[in-house]
């Protein structure tokens, strides 16, 4: 099964939005989301209850779709709304009496940024949200790559994942190096045609499963679906897992992209838009097949395969 | 023709197997009481709660005391494993798990969160490690041996019926032959104060459909089907007791939680369910409705029916004032009651009905009933405009 | 002090409701708060009833009794006056 991307846009913590991936990796990383003017797309009504993650992930929807029609919005995040959970918690946690605002409460649960999507749209089409950690934005990819080839259409499929104040709070706390959180928003548009597309998605997998079973893992999801042996690994860890992939793949050229965009659960998506770039040639870094190899925790493991259209 | 279904496992306030669940059904009579074992509670809110403590599941499923396991995975692990009985991976077929959740480990985290928070207390940080929805569905299909191919839906109420539908759409693009789907929410704070923050929660027992219903009460459980191809099937030997036909998803793209007055998301939901079943509207024998019992809910719905079936209903009903409103698990709950009426040619009765509402002729079955059923029809409507519709047929 | 309630009110509503957009001065003291004036929708109907309690002491435990106080900011003023404790 395989599906081509036709655009797509990231918001993160570098100047994505206006300029891409390539051409801003090597710059500094900002300490929050550059966020892009959003009050050109989104109406006043609507903007004022988004919080910020739910502001990239409509903004970045709504870039990477452009003109299209769409009739698919499905979205991949690990944590969903934190800011907005955090903001409910601390009602209810703080004040024992007195009745509690829902604002926070309604924009807190995993599916906002779809729907709040598809309100901005008024777009009635399957929507979907998928929050299974470190694989959220493949699961979110192997809906929407069966999507567009069910129904013959442009799909809007993104990866979205915010780090909050707090978050980094508690990181540190429980030992962890706050210099390795990241956190965006990457929205692609998918669909069944190879005219005019940007590059293919040829498989997607997710497993389970510790290293000395990695390298077979591969082999197998490249033997199934007729694929070769890509000429680029981009590889994403979370910084405190090593699943010994270097070794087994050593002789191909490998590019640890979390270290580019940091570590939040879904950012597969921006691996993924990242692939795509490379392989249109956008940059310095020369490849045609790519596998993206996402290693959030210690046990799961997100496959990607990219290459020419 | 749709996907064969090969297993049912269902924990619920009514019961901690689908038998003794089909026997509350029956009776007619409803589990939903004051809630209680849940610390901080802001009011005392009725609900529907399974009857097990965490030590008494702990215990069951022989989860070690050192593991740090969510209410919501115990669930999981109880329900799935009923409905996963006299199944066994193998090499030859391709298997998921596709769960779902809204709450995932929040009522693990809002208790550390309380005692952080009040007092600087950081004891119970790595009970955050379980709060992220996949945690749970890992923690399940560990339990299970599945390694493949794991998936969370949160879409709100819809989110169990969104994963039933992906099952069934995964193993038709032949992308695996196999899936063990449904999902599970335990009651917690968060939910409890959230709904009562919207004003939607009756402090009374709900009347869906019913015109004067104030509110939901919410519920906990989990359910979980097993879906087969015919492939998987010849090699599990496994009987369908019925197969999921017909499904679809739209968004009612109308406002972050109330369901637009023509009902537009659900309309589009039913048909398209309709649509993939291959069936005309008189075709339905049953419909277990999504029925909430808030205001805005039950009216959407019931507008979204009438658009559909015209005045002339099927026969139907809600049965969340049995269960409570399960949230992310209601899909799945409701799936399994939807397989039971076929498999037992009965329609359950809507509890806690008097008066029909002034605006739809919308009157709901209440007793319980035996008809000739072929086909169902499963509603769930949820939050961020996401509404879902399955059909099972014999 | 009806004058300084109502200035107070507007600056309030802004804030309780996020309208961002909206400068706290420019909303019409007898200007519809719901359906075509402002627009706002049955969530802020929430807040608003909130905001009385937060700030005035004020409970609402109907919606629909909201509906009546909630029509303008007016309206808002006078049921504070009319119940302050």
């Amino acid at each position: 099964m395989s599906a081509y991307i036709h655009s797509y846009c990231t918001i993160s913590r570098r100047e994505t939005f206006a300029r891409g991936i390539l051409a801003t990796m090597n710059e500094k990383r900002s300490e929050t989301i550059i966020h892009p003017d959003f009050t050109m797309v989104i109406k006043p009504e609507l903007i004022r209850r988004m919080s910020p993650m739910i502001r990239m992930g409509v903004g970045a929807a709504l870039a990477a779709k452009g003109e299209r029609g769409i009739d698919g919005i499905i979205v991949g995040t690990g944590l969903g709304c934190m800011e907005n959970t955090e903001k409910f918690l601390d009602q209810f946690v703080m004040k024992d009496e007195g009745i509690l605002a829902p604002t926070a409460f309604i924009q807190s649960t995993h599916n906002t940024v779809a729907g709040q999507i598809a309100l901005t749209l008024g777009n009635t089409c399957y929507n979907s949200t998928y929050t299974q950690r470190g694989v959220s934005f493949e699961n979110a990819l192997t809906d929407a790559m069966m999507l567009c080839n069910e129904i013959k259409s442009n799909i809007l499929v993104g990866g979205i994942d915010e780090c909050t104040p707090l978050m980094t709070q508690l990181g540190i706390t429980a030992g962890l190096d706050s210099k390795i959180y990241g956190e965006g928003a990457s929205f692609l548009v998918l669909n069944d045609k190879a005219d005019g597309a940007l590059s293919k998605v040829s498989g997607c997998f997710n497993f389970s499963g510790d290293t000395s079973s990695l390298a077979s893992t591969v082999s197998k999801f490249l033997d199934n679906s007729g694929l070769k042996k890509p000429d680029l690994i981009l590889f994403g860890d979370s910084g405190v897992t090593t699943s010994g992939l270097l070794d087994l793949l050593a002789d191909i050229k490998t590019i640890n992209y979390s270290d580019i965009c940091g570590n939040y659960m879904s950012n597969s998506a921006f691996a993924l838009q990242m692939a795509s770039e490379i392989i249109e040639g956008k940059g310095a870094i020369k490849a045609t097949k790519v596998l993206i190899v996402h290693n959030f925790s210690d046990a799961d493991f997100g496959l990607i395969y990219i290459e020419k259209p | 023709m749709g996907v064969a279904v090969t297993g049912i496992g269902i924990v619920s306030a009514a019961g901690l197997t689908v038998s003794e669940n089909l026997a509350m059904l029956k009776s007619g009579k409803s589990p939903i009481r004051k809630i209680e074992g849940i610390q901080n509670l802001r009011k005392p809110y009725i609900g529907g709660q399974v009857s097990l403590s965490d030590e008494v599941l702990r215990k069951e499923l022989a989860v070690s005391t050192e593991k740090i396991v969510p209410r919501t995975a115990l669930l999981a692990m109880k329900a799935a494993s009923e409905a996963w009985t006299g199944h066994k991976t193998s090499d030859e077929i391709r298997t998921a798990v596709i769960s779902a959740t809204s709450i995932g480990g929040m009522e693990l985290s809002e208790q550390f969160y309380r005692q952080f928070k009040r007092a600087n207390d950081f004891a119970k940080l790595n009970w955050l490690s379980v709060h992220d929805n996949g945690a749970g569905t890992n923690i399940l299909s560990d339990f299970l041996g599945i390694n493949t191919w794991r998936f969370t839906v949160s879409t709100a109420c819809s989110s169990a019926a969104n994963a039933i539908l992906l099952g069934a759409r995964m193993i038709q693009n032949n992308v695996i032959d196999r899936a063990i789907v449904g999902g599970a929410d335990a009651l917690c704070n968060f939910t409890l104060n959230g709904f009562d923050s919207l004003m939607i929660y009756d402090s009374e027992w709900c009347k869906p459909f019913d015109d004067r219903r104030k509110g939901l009460n919410l519920g906990e459980g989990a359910a979980y089907l097993v879906l087969e191809s015919e492939e998987s099937r010849k090699i599990s030997g496994k009987n369908s007791i019925c197969s999921v036909s017909g499904w679809a998803n739209a968004n009612d793209a109308w406002h972050q939680t109330a369901s637009s007055p023509e009902g537009r998301g659900a309309t589009l939901a039913i048909t398209g369910a309709l649509q993939k079943a291959g069936l005309t509207s008189e075709k339905i024998g049953y419909i277990n409705a999504h029925g909430t019992a808030t205001p805005n809910n039950d009216l959407s719905e019931a507008t979204a029916l009438n658009n559909v079936f015209g005045n002339n209903l099927p026969p139907f009903s809600s049965t969340k004032a049995v269960t409570g409103h399960t949230l992310a698990a209601a899909g799945a709950i409701e799936a399994v009651y939807s397989v039971l009426a076929i498999r037992d040619q009965i329609i359950f009765p809507n509890l806690n009905f008097e008066v029909p509402m002034k605006e739809k002729t919308c009157i709901p079955v209440t007793t319980l009933t035996s008809a000739k059923i072929d086909h169902v029809l499963s509603n769930s409507f949820g939050f961020g405009g996401n509404t879902s519709s399955l059909v099972f047929s014999k | 002090m009806m004058e300084n309630l109502i200035k107070n009110l507007k600056t309030e509503i802004v804030e309780q409701l996020n309208l961002e957009h909206i400068k706290p001065e420019s909303i019409g003291t007898d200007d519809a708060l719901f359906g075509d004036g402002l627009g706002l929708d049955s969530i802020d109907a929430l807040e608003l009833i909130v905001l009385l309690d937060q700030n005035y002491r004020l409970a609402i435990t109907d919606p629909e009794e909201g509906r009546k106080i909630f029509k303008s900011v007016r309206s808002m003023a006078e049921f504070i006056q009319a119940n302050k404790k």
